[in-house]
């Protein structure tokens, strides 16, 4: 049951950087950053501007929206036509240069972020979780349900997923690449900063908290396959319980491995992600 | 125009030597000070940081080191070794310190260690708790906070009292944490306590759902809990959602209690501490009145208040430092090692005097810290009541 | 000038200690020495052949612990803990590469990632062994004859011995042959392996030499901090080393050095510069801003501004018209070897159920052209790639005389003497044209990852040899005027033919041609022809997929037609443009398009 919460937020962090990676072929390391952005706006909402909790999740998204089109303009837009590693650099600088900015801006202590749900545990059955728990599993799950209409079902998300297939074709029928990646960054952003927001009341917000959702999020989205929405909510899901029921069966202190030695399995036997199509290759 | 510049510079000076207060002439004393100050422990390095500033402060207005004001050097260790290592370089070749504070956790003490016999410059050590760091013969390492052993010896008297039966420990799985189910299984076992499993969680890691799943299973009374005041906060709090019921204690002393009340409520209800500076009850600590005017002054300054269980260590260790610089009437590395000998001195935690540790003829010093127990009850600190009986 | 400028440096390098006063200073000089060494071997693969590893602190690491670890349990010498670290990091490097680098790209980097995090959560783990998280202190100084290296200015010799042997393996590697199948791999995966580049083993012992000097960077750095602890296998060693050779400059040889250096110093700057809260910002702030303005990194940018003004003139080759009495490429004049017969049958290739080929037979016998003609999806080309490895069929047999070639992989066919080219123009683009040749000569030396690195003469003159041997090739496409100038810029006929060169200096016994005469001009073509006639005078058998009809009825022998998967027709020329069926399938596709 924790691994399910646990999975939702992956699958969250997952969507976001798959679609980054996939689309912009980009290498994302401050990923993570918008992750600690979404916690930190959601508890500056609620300690410091008053909004009920609801409204707080809602501003984190927006402003993960926000600073992600704003990263994106500024620092990716003028570099397009670089390297995958140039990028990767300035977002290796980014990542830096935020996790200071924050630990300048909000201090080193973790903040606890409140919510308005009961701290007892529901009762199903043998097992006890946490309303915020189901709260959050539900809100994730939702985001991804809305993530999935976006991709599918809105203009946007089919000039998103013809730029990924076919970046030249795409442009030459009209679609405004630039445009294109501005959004998928938002749009990525955002979906970290939700989990950022989500978890953080779950767990604390502190400036570092985001180099662990960083890399699980890497790990989904090799499990997922590249640029693979699909696959990236189910390899997260599957990370989640993986590393809940590793932990209990192996040693603790081997339980981040168990994440690792998934990915290493994945790419031996199924080299393209769990759950990609065989491509045509030649 | 080069000439004007350095006329206005002396005359600068010159005014600058009358209005100055006496002392001020002299060459500030340096004292380095190493910590995490960023990074994912960085909230505990500026604690103590925060109280090195105000031992500096305090002795600047009491008339500073013979005259001499205290200026602190403060270096970011990142939790790397490397950088610890390379900050000590830095401190005492280029700064020229005659003493460091730090460096916090004791990888990066042990990575600074070589770096103090090269150059011959003794080093406070205010955190690190591994056994190690005084058992290797280097006669440089002064420390003032408790390895886990001597933490362990502290607890002892109390475990009848605690009415621990069998107990469960959940560590970070870092030297301090290994090093803490050590100390406190041995003494437990040798007090015929029953010891269940010992389960780890790295130092990022934030959902520790499984490992307390596995404690569960033990059915012990007693869950030993040693790791910085985050992640006992998300334990305490998972702990409750999985309706674990055992008596929780916190080993290392970073455990803040304040905080675990504000941050985990309900679930930190009950739990016990051990701490080595009770800021909630000043009257209690060896030296109260210290004690009162630390908080005071650490209120004064809007620090919070629920850094000041680590934040103590920073005054210690440069009141320690600054004794010793006293006592050597210079601020020559050697002569400060020599007078770190003999220092005695009450600090916030309490008194403060080495003594030999290690293989002979190469000793490191080791002060004998105060130990405490708290609990949490009503949503305040309290002393237990087998302590507050005393 | 660069000679003198060199013999300044080393003296500098070599006095270091003594006019360098502070050991504050030679300490920073020495960790950049050991970051030195990281960056040029994250740069062999990075920068060389493209392939990122984020892994690269664990083989660090792993030098790091084995050499503290035979030094303080095994009680043996800081050179034999060095060496070991350099076989410990190179067998693991040899088990990632294997692992890892059948995938490449995005998935190498993320083996490499996990192979980093596990190493790393066994040193925390593995308590009996590595003390874990406690840590392995008191790691001795190296002692050389029984003294003890204890100076920091000793130790800066050992430092610097070890990065000039780094840079000098890299230079090496790099000017060989082995490190020109790295950048083909880089720029041009298929297109090297139709000249023979293994990718596999090429990649495993790149990853292979990578690790193992990071494995020596881990030992020089345990026995000069003389503590371990897991913290060695940090995330942030790994991203400074990226750092490192991005900002410098990936894929030259000095980037990774000034890199290794500047961001070494830089830290150490900024600690002097500011107080500790601002130092990591600005590090960071550094970092996007150099990124932003020098994308390519700092060494390129400079050799760019250096060369600008001097308009540096590639070698005294005489431009203009190649002889047309250059020979071409000597090929042993050996009928019988050359003469081997191509024969397929039963080919049947499927996309997604659709069939691309369906069950196709024939024949190119020796020493004659032979061209493969058909409308449009035909299958033409998915003939040229099932037939060399590039595709796997579903069924049937391709039989070079009478070895199979079914099943095997692109390199070891064209090691069997069938080379192909691509329809899309298909160069290396960022390297020279010589260079492109060089790389299809890969099959004509034989220095191994060893040898190289021992250098030697067998080794320079076989270096010579095959620069001789570009140049004839270059001489016989004509070329030659064109040696120096980047293949990515040339016209797109020259580009073609860079392609031709690339495919002759392998030397085929049978060269197959995807569509060569597609965008070229008219003059071109008939250069083009007259060069494949002369490619068939040296007994080299020729195929090749073409829609120009003059062209094809103009050299041919034999001409293949194919149609929806299926030979309809097969004859001389004269037969096939009078075959009704041939006439009905081109009419047919006309009328659809």
């Amino acid at each position: 049951m924790n691994g399910l919460v646990l999975g939702g937020t992956y699958a969250l962090l997952g969507i976001g950087l798959t679609l980054i990676f996939g689309l912009m072929n980009l290498v994302n390391f401050a990923h993570g950053e918008f992750y600690t952005l979404g916690a930190y706006t959601t508890f500056a909402a609620l300690a410091l501007g008053g909004v009920n909790f609801f409204g707080a999740v809602a501003a984190a998204l927006v402003i993960g929206a926000a600073a992600g089109a704003l990263c994106e303009r500024v620092l990716l837009a003028p570099l397009r036509d670089e390297s995958i590693d140039t990028t990767m650099l300035v977002m290796i600088g980014l990542w830096i240069a935020l996790q200071n900015a924050e630990l300048l801006g909000w201090g080193g202590a973790a903040k606890s972020i409140p919510h308005p749900f009961a701290t007892a545990p529901l009762t199903l059955g043998p097992v006890g979780i946490a309303p915020l728990r189901v709260f959050v599993v539900l809100t994730a799950l939702a985001l991804i349900g809305l993530s999935w209409l976006l991709i599918q079902h809105t203009r946007l998300g089919r000039a998103m997923r013809a730029t990924f297939q076919d970046r030249e074709t795409a442009a030459l029928m009209g679609v405004r690449i630039g445009r294109i990646h501005t959004a998928t960054f938002a749009f990525g952003s955002a979906l970290a900063a939700a989990a950022g927001a989500l978890l953080g009341p779950i767990f604390l917000a502190y400036p570092s908290m985001g180099d662990l959702a960083s890399l699980k999020a890497f790990s989904v989205v090799i499990l997922g396959g590249l640029g693979n929405l699909a696959g990236a909510t189910i390899g997260g899901v599957i990370l989640g319980i993986a590393e809940e029921l590793g932990a209990g069966y192996v040693s603790s202190g081997y339980r981040d491995a168990v994440g690792f030695v998934i990915i290493i399995l994945v790419l031996l036997f199924r080299p393209s992600g769990l759950f990609a199509r065989s491509e045509r290759v030649g | 125009m080069q000439k004007r510049w350095l006329t206005t510079l002396l005359v600068a000076l010159a005014v600058g030597t009358l209005l100055a207060p006496p002392g001020f002439g002299q060459a500030p004393v340096k004292i380095g000070v190493i910590e995490p100050l960023s990074g994912p422990v960085a909230a505990s390095g500026n604690y103590i940081r925060m109280g090195a500033e105000i031992a500096r402060d305090w002795l600047n207005a009491q008339g500073a080191i013979n005259g001499r004001k205290v200026e602190l050097v403060i270096e970011d260790n990142k939790s790397d070794p490397k950088e610890a290592a390379s900050a000590a370089e830095k401190l005492i070749v280029r700064d020229k310190v005659p003493a460091i504070m730090g460096a916090w956790g004791s990888s990066m003490t042990l990575a600074a260690m070589p770096k103090l016999e090269e150059y011959g410059v003794p080093m406070v050590v205010e955190t690190s708790s591994a056994a190690s760091i005084t058992k290797r013969g280097n006669p440089w390492i002064f420390r003032i906070s408790p390895p886990s052993e001597m933490e362990a010896l502290g607890l002892e008297q109390y475990v009848d009292k605690l009415g621990a039966r069998k107990v469960d420990f959940l560590a970070v799985n870092t030297d301090w944490g290994r090093g803490s189910i050590q100390a406190f299984g041995d003494m437990l076992k040798k007090k015929g306590v029953q010891v269940g499993v010992a389960e780890f969680m790295e130092q990022s890691a934030t959902d520790m759902n499984a490992q307390l799943t596995k404690i569960k299973s033990t059915g012990g009374d007693t869950m030993f809990l040693t790791t910085a005041v985050e992640q006992i906060t998300l334990v305490l709090k998972q702990a409750q959602e999985q309706r674990l019921t055992r008596k929780v204690i916190t080993t290392g002393g970073s455990s803040s209690p304040s905080q675990l009340i504000k941050q985990a409520g309900a679930a930190a209800e009950g739990t016990y501490h051990i701490v080595f500076f009770m800021p909630w009850f000043p009257e209690a600590m060896p030296d109260p009145r210290l004690a009162k005017a630390f908080v005071d002054e650490w209120a004064k300054r809007g620090h919070p208040f629920e850094g000041l269980t680590e934040g103590f260590r920073g005054h210690d260790g440069i009141a320690t430092i600054a004794e010793a610089v006293k006592l050597a009437g210079k601020d020559d590395p050697k002569a400060v090692r020599d007078a770190l000998w003999k220092v005695s001195l009450t600090g916030v935690n309490g008194p403060i005097r080495f003594e030999k540790d290690g293989p002979a003829g190469k000793e490191s010093g080791q002060s004998t810290p105060s130990i405490f127990v708290v609990q949490i009850k009503d949503g305040k600190v309290a002393l237990p009541d087998f302590m507050a009986k005393k | 000038m660069s000679r003198g400028l060199g013999v300044l440096a080393a003296l500098a390098l070599l006095t270091l200690p003594l006019w360098l006063a502070s050991p504050y200073h030679l300490h920073v000089v020495i960790m950049a020495g050991i970051f030195t060494i990281l960056a040029l071997s994250l740069n062999l693969l990075l920068g060389y052949t493209g392939q990122l590893s984020l892994g690269h602190a664990g083989f660090f690491g792993i030098g790091a612990y084995t050499s503290a670890l035979l030094a303080l349990r095994g009680d043996r010498s800081f050179w034999i803990g060095l060496a070991s670290a350099a076989l410990a990091a190179g067998l693991a490097g040899w088990g990632i590469g294997r692992l890892a680098l059948k995938l490449r790209g995005a998935y190498f980097v993320l083996v490499t990632i996990s192979f980093a995090g596990v190493i790393s959560l066994v040193s925390i783990n593995w308590m009996e062994l590595t003390n874990g998280p406690l840590g392995l202190p008191g790691v001795p100084p190296p002692e050389l004859f029984g003294v003890p290296l204890r100076t920091k200015a000793a130790y800066y010799y050992v430092v610097l011995l070890a990065a000039v042997l780094a840079y000098l393996v890299c230079h090496r590697l790099v000017h060989s042959r082995l490190g020109r199948a790295f950048l083909a791999l880089r720029e041009n995966e298929p297109l090297a392996e139709s000249v023979g580049v293994d990718p596999v083993r090429t990649l495993v012992a790149a990853a292979v030499v990578s690790a193992a000097m990071a494995g020596v960077a881990g030992s020089l750095y345990a026995h000069y901090v003389r503590f371990v602890s897991p913290e060695v296998f940090l995330f942030g060693y790994t991203v400074t080393m990226v750092i490192m050779v991005v900002a410098g400059g990936k894929g030259t040889l000095l980037g990774p050095v000034v890199g290794a250096l500047l961001f070494t110093a830089l830290p150490e700057a900024l600690r002097e510069a500011m107080d500790w809260q601002w130092q990591m910002l600005a590090y960071g702030i550094v970092l996007v801003l150099l990124v932003f303005f020098l994308p390519r990194g700092i060494v390129p940018a400079v050799e760019r501004a250096w060369r600008r003004p001097r308009g540096r003139k590639p070698d005294g080759a005489p431009r203009g018209l190649p002889r047309e009495e250059s020979r071409p490429p000597s090929r042993r004049a050996d009928a019988a070897e050359s003469g081997a017969t191509l024969t397929i049958t039963d080919l049947a290739v499927e996309f997604g159920g659709v069939a691309a080929l369906a069950g196709v037979s024939f024949q190119v016998r020796p020493l004659t052209i032979t061209s493969l003609i058909g409308p449009n999806g035909a299958g033409k080309t998915t003939a040229f790639n099932a037939i060399t490895g590039y595709l796997r069929p579903r069924r049937g047999r391709v039989l070079w005389d009478d070895v199979a070639l079914s099943g095997q992989r692109p390199c070891d066919i064209a090691r069997r003497g069938l080379v192909r080219t691509f329809q899309k123009t298909s160069v290396f683009p960022a390297l020279s044209v010589r260079d492109n040749v060089m790389i299809g000569l890969h099959l004509r030396g034989r220095g191994r990852t060893l040898g190289i690195l021992a250098g030697g003469r067998a080794i320079r003159e076989e270096e010579a040899r095959l620069g001789t041997e570009a140049d004839v090739v270059l001489e016989f496409v004509g070329l030659r005027h064109r040696r120096d100038d980047v293949a990515g810029r040339l016209p797109y006929g020259e580009q073609r033919l860079v392609e031709l060169a690339v495919a002759l200096a392998a030397r085929p016994r049978l060269l197959l041609l995807d569509e060569p005469g597609a965008g070229m001009t008219g003059g071109e073509k008939d250069r083009l022809i007259e060069l494949i006639r002369r490619v068939r005078e040296q007994h080299v058998t020729v195929f090749l997929v073409e829609h120009d009809m003059r062209l094809v009825m103009g050299i041919s022998d034999t001409v293949i037609v194919l149609n929806h998967g299926r030979v309809i027709a097969e004859g001389p020329p004269a037969a096939i443009q009078a075959h009704p069926e041939v006439i009905r399938a081109y009419l047919g596709s006309a009328a659809r398009a």
